[in-house]
């Protein structure tokens, strides 16, 4: 079993935030560090945890003994997660109340990510914390379940609708800000374009699983649909992939919860298996996470076709961008009027949103710039 | 806030529960209790912690007072009421429930065994 740090030096403020992430995992060391950090780099690190969202991990790691502190560090861990806490149940309060109200619209959902995450992948729900509640409902339902939770909640939508239609046929996700600064993500799909045009969104419902949240039973993705979600969310969320979304993962495939073969099956139907192996890979390359098994062992070698690879780089390559995941989509789309539908709904936006965004006349240029950086 | 023992159900015959509603947090050495339309968490420490645990089913009240007492090996009259406050205290930020029971006043004196054996602190 490894004992300690494995350098001399005291770890900097990416180490030990790593560390700090990877803590409770297979195969970390039982210490993260020897001596309680010094005074600049704990507020670093404490700035870094909370951005991150790892103030759950940063306390469970001072409690256990493997990251020493100083008595007005342990403090400040504690109060952190004491608020962060606070916020998560706030969250949860209002899941159950959407769950609540979209369920007596007739609105089936599935809530997504965090809560659910918390629930059933954690060994403690303390240790993940999240930031806004996140749901899923059929497409055809869209409408009614915003116009449902804008009613119920009093909530406005920051972003308007792209155009007419455009919500129910292609977006991600809408997002509604309640009055008391809670944000929903009302989701259509797990990941926009690319990808997310290969997953079959009717089998998502017909594989739910649920957790309790006091007195509900709140449906949620399967596992392996799950994983392949906290995958996507990891690999293609951001383009440095935070650590809060790879421990996602690399907590996921620890709770043996998947049937790899299942996995593996729905991967390939969703013609995702680059997408998990960048996420296996992550557990590695930002956690120091080995992860074994056959999941492991089938995508080690995997050779993501050109198309996954441009999809890939769509979200985390150098020349990300709306217009690059647009263009990248267009091999996953079925058909010609559903990829001349999806282009032209995409790079021919509404004149109101553009103004919006970026000011009155800069949308042209900016989407004429956009579609140089093609990804490589 | 100061709790005002009921004085109704003297035998601790009622049976508690967390409200099915009452979400909540370990953080740290504390347990965090929200309840819908609070801003505010209730917190709970030291021995409350057991307690709450020890809803997550309903449980008879002497039973918990019980199985608390033997934990602390302190006098069952004493934990009894400091019990009683505190369940009296969650009821009060609607975290916990009292179901009375239907046969107050007839039931045995013994907590029943197979509760107090599988609930400990």
């Amino acid at each position: 079993m490894a004992v300690g740090p494995d350098t001399a030096d005291p770890p900097t403020v990416e180490q030990l935030l790593r560390r700090v992430a990877a803590h409770g995992l297979p195969g970390q060391p039982d210490r993260i560090c020897d001596e309680p950090p010094a005074a600049d780099v704990w507020s670093s690190l404490i700035g870094r945890v909370g951005s991150q969202r790892l103030q759950g991990l940063l306390l469970a790691a001072v409690g256990a003994g493997a990251l020493p502190v100083t008595d007005e560090q342990r403090d400040t861990a504690v109060e952190r997660h004491f608020g962060a806490c606070v916020s998560v149940l706030r969250l949860e309060h209002r899941l159950l109340e959407a769950t609540d109200v979209l369920e007596d619209a007739g609105i089936q959902l599935l809530a997504l990510k965090g809560s659910a995450l918390a629930h059933l992948a954690y060994p403690d729900p303390a240790w993940r914390v999240f930031n806004d509640v996140d749901v899923l409902v059929p497409g055809e339902q869209l409408g009614a379940a915003l116009a449902t939770l804008t009613a119920a909640f009093g909530a406005t939508r920051p972003v308007p609708e792209v155009r007419s239609g455009y919500d129910r046929r292609f977006a991600k996700s809408v997002t509604l800000r309640c009055p008391d600064g809670i944000e929903l993500d009302v989701h259509r799909n797990l990941v926009f374009g690319t990808f997310g045009f290969a997953i079959d969104l009717g089998e998502l419902s017909a594989s739910a699983h649920r957790f309790e949240l006091g007195d509900r039973r709140i449906a949620t993705l399967g596992p392996e649909a799950r994983l392949l979600h906290a995958c996507y969310h990891a690999g293609l969320g951001d383009r440095t992939p935070r650590y809060n979304s790879v421990r996602d993962v690399a907590q996921l495939l620890l709770t043996g919860d998947q049937d790899p073969c299942e996995v593996l099956a729905l991967a390939e139907r969703w013609r995702s298996l680059a997408v998990l192996q960048r996420g296996i890979r992550l557990c590695r390359a930002l956690l120091g996470v080995e992860v074994t098994g056959p999941l492991a062992d089938a995508t080690a070698d995997y050779r993501p076709s050109k198309q996954e690879a441009r999809a890939i780089a769509s979200y985390v390559g150098a020349d990300r961008s709306h217009a690059a995941k647009v263009l990248a989509s267009v091999p996953f789309i079925d058909g010609l009027r559903a990829k001349a539908a999806f282009l032209i709904a995409n790079l021919g936006p509404s004149r109101r949103l553009l103004e919006r965004r970026h000011g009155r006349g800069a949308w042209v240029g900016r989407a004429w710039r956009a579609l140089q950086r093609r990804p490589r | 806030m100061a709790a005002i023992p009921d004085e109704s159900d003297p035998r601790g015959t009622a049976t508690w529960r967390r409200a099915p509603r009452a979400l909540w947090r370990r953080s740290g050495e504390r347990t965090l209790v929200l309840c819908p339309g609070q801003d505010r968490p209730l917190v709970i420490s030291g021995a409350g912690q057991a307690i709450w645990e020890l809803l997550a089913d309903p449980i008879e009240e002497r039973a918990l007072v019980s199985v608390l007492a033997e934990a602390v090996d302190a006098d069952r009259d004493r934990v009894g009421s400091e019990t009683r406050a505190f369940l009296e205290h969650l009821a009060s930020e609607s975290a916990a429930i009292r179901e009375p029971r239907p046969d107050v006043g007839t039931a045995s004196e013994d907590p029943p065994a197979g509760r107090a054996d599988e609930a400990g602190p």
